[in-house]
């Protein structure tokens, strides 16, 4: 662990990160149809792993997650590691 | 890439142009034959999602019930998947997918459009943005380039609005907030883009609302009462734990 996600030490970016999904998730996503195929959704899920990977890996799984959000996916319960 | 595709859609623009004879009428039918396209898709991830609000209460209750148990948890959910065929068509990256195209039209429709495109006598040119338009022409020539950015917020609104029914009770006048923000940014961003796009826009959303009125809202409640249907006559389900079974302890002799 390098130590920019954990704790209070958050970086500069994994903090703008958290806003920005937090914004969209109280603000955007109640405008639009709920369309996710996983618990917890892909924006929960990049919260989650922005917070406890730091922006750069936590960044690149929530990236991941979305890829595997299409039709020909399973869905389902699904945390972050 | 980018421009490949972007060179692909303002041919076939020019196709449907050269076809019909109009520029407007050209940027509703290539809006239709795209609307057109991506109904089949819709339709599966309605019929997903509307199985995904019947579930939703057992789901949350399995997720209460093994809470500290995530392995458990899962089987559970995929024992429910399973028992209902649940296969979501739907997902987050198609709605991802969709905003490129949006994009490439846009910048076909900015920048791939000859100066005198007109929609028959109603806009004189369609690459003429409305702050243009009323600059040049004053109110007289620019009325119905500014109705038609009006129409750019309300379409903006009204499938929110239409959202806004399925939703829980608390959340609403929130939403209603941003949805008139959102609105509002539209009208502003639409100001200084050639009216093209609006007409692009505003036809595309029309089509997105009637099908949402007449089609996506029936068809959800009749989804609904099928998967209700399934889950009423469905066998009663009893969790039993067994115990392991144990050997039986060899008699004594």
């Amino acid at each position: 662990m390098s130590g920019d996600g954990k704790g209070a030490a958050r970086s500069l970016g994994a903090r703008a990160l958290l806003k920005i999904f937090q914004g969209y998730q109280r603000w955007v996503s109640p405008l639009f149809p709920p369309c996710c195929i996983y618990r917890p959704t892909c924006s929960q899920y990049a919260i989650e792993a922005v917070a406890k990977y730091g922006a750069l890996k936590g960044g690149w799984l929530a990236v991941k997650r979305i890829c595997r959000c299409h039709p020909f996916h399973q869905g389902g319960y699904d945390p972050v590691p | 890439m980018w421009e490949w595709f972007i060179g692909l859609l303002s041919t076939i623009l020019g196709w449907i142009a050269d076809f019909c004879g109009d520029w407007g009428l050209a940027i509703m039918i290539l809006t239709i034959i795209i609307r057109l396209c991506l109904t089949p898709l819709q339709n599966k991830s309605l019929k997903s999602s509307a199985q995904m609000q019947v579930l939703q209460p057992k789901m949350q209750e399995i997720q209460q019930l093994y809470a500290d148990d995530p392995m458990r948890q899962q089987q559970e959910l995929q024992k429910i998947y399973s028992e209902h065929k649940f296969n979501p068509f739907g997902g987050c990256l198609p709605v991802i997918i969709q905003m490129p195209v949006f994009f490439a039209l846009f910048s076909v429709l900015r920048d791939h459009l000859p100066a005198d495109a007109c929609f028959y006598g109603i806009f004189p040119s369609l690459a003429d943005s409305v702050s243009n338009v009323l600059a040049t022409s004053g109110f007289a020539g620019a009325w119905v380039y500014i109705l038609f950015d009006i129409l750019f917020g309300v379409f903006t609104l009204i499938p929110m609005l239409l959202n806004m029914r399925n939703q829980a009770q608390g959340q609403t006048p929130q939403t209603l907030i941003m949805g008139v923000i959102m609105a509002g940014m539209m009208m502003w961003f639409g100001w200084s883009v050639p009216v093209g796009v609006l007409l692009y826009y505003n036809a595309s959303s029309l089509w997105g609302i009637v099908q949402q009125v007449f089609i996506t809202n029936r068809m959800m409640e009749k989804y609904k009462k099928e998967e209700e249907a399934k889950v009423a006559n469905g066998p009663i389900q009893v969790n039993v734990v067994r115990k392991e079974q144990k050997p039986r302890p060899k008699k004594k002799s």
